[in-house]
């Protein structure tokens, strides 16, 4: 069975690269830290349910980047989807294009950028933070968080395209 | 040559970033960026983007080793 403690070093050696990972999902360290640590206290009250042929620290992994999941949905509005959909919507539109230089000048404002992953849909963040912000593959999003592979390619396809979306337009 | 509409050649236009494309989907995105008035102006603009999430990841610390599931 697992024990305390070597759920308690793996915990602890990923305590950092989540708490970024989550931090960026979020945009909130503070939080990041709670979903950290609720993960750790659903991991240890969990531990008794680990299949021994499961690797432990990815184990972990995956309870924190979905709890992590799970609060960003419940911060989630209706109308973010309502403004996901209509972005999804104007790139359907062979007439859609952006002035590719005021994306790139918005880009210039790391507030801008931040603005803009904040209002991408949580699983567009999800896989935009991971794989382009944090350097994982889509095949490691995927097996971390339970969605499918072809899910995760569509939801960071649809938030690349939501970000060119969002910096094109004017500053608020 | 296989022809593509402006909504595939965008989504194709992604995995192109990541190099996940066949030669001959990669052709085919590139012919029709070529020959579409919207379609490049997307693409720049995905591509700066692109770049600037890269150069903020190199920005980073070393990041700890993640393991696989």
């Amino acid at each position: 069975m697992l024990t305390e403690d070597e759920l308690t070093a793996c915990i602890e050696s990923r305590r950092g690269l989540l708490t970024r990972m989550a931090a960026s999902m979020l945009a909130d360290s503070a939080e990041a830290e709670d979903v950290v640590q609720e993960s750790a206290l659903r991991a240890l009250r969990g531990r008794k349910g680990f299949r021994s042929e499961a690797d432990v620290c990815s184990w972990f992994q995956r309870i924190c980047i979905n709890t992590c999941r799970e609060v960003a949905r419940k911060r989630s509005s209706e109308q973010n989807r309502l403004d996901a959909a209509r972005r999804e919507e104007l790139w359907r539109d062979p007439g859609y294009s952006v002035d590719p230089e005021a994306v790139a000048v918005a880009l210039e404002s790391g507030e801008r950028l931040r603005g803009a992953l904040a209002s991408l849909t949580p699983d567009q963040r999800l896989a935009v933070v991971m794989h382009d912000l944090q350097g994982w593959k889509a095949r490691e999003i995927a097996e971390n968080s339970g969605l499918p592979l072809p899910t995760i390619k569509s939801h960071l396809r649809r938030g690349r395209q939501a970000l060119v979306t969002l910096l094109a337009e004017p500053a608020r | 040559m296989m022809a593509l509409s402006c909504a595939e050649a965008r989504d194709l236009a992604s995995d192109l970033l990541d190099g996940e494309l066949s030669q001959e989907l990669e052709r085919a995105v590139d012919e029709h960026v070529t020959g579409c008035p919207t379609c490049p102006a997307l693409y720049r603009a995905l591509l700066a983007v692109h770049h600037e999430l890269e150069r903020l990841r190199h920005e980073e610390e070393p990041r700890e080793g993640r393991g696989s599931a």
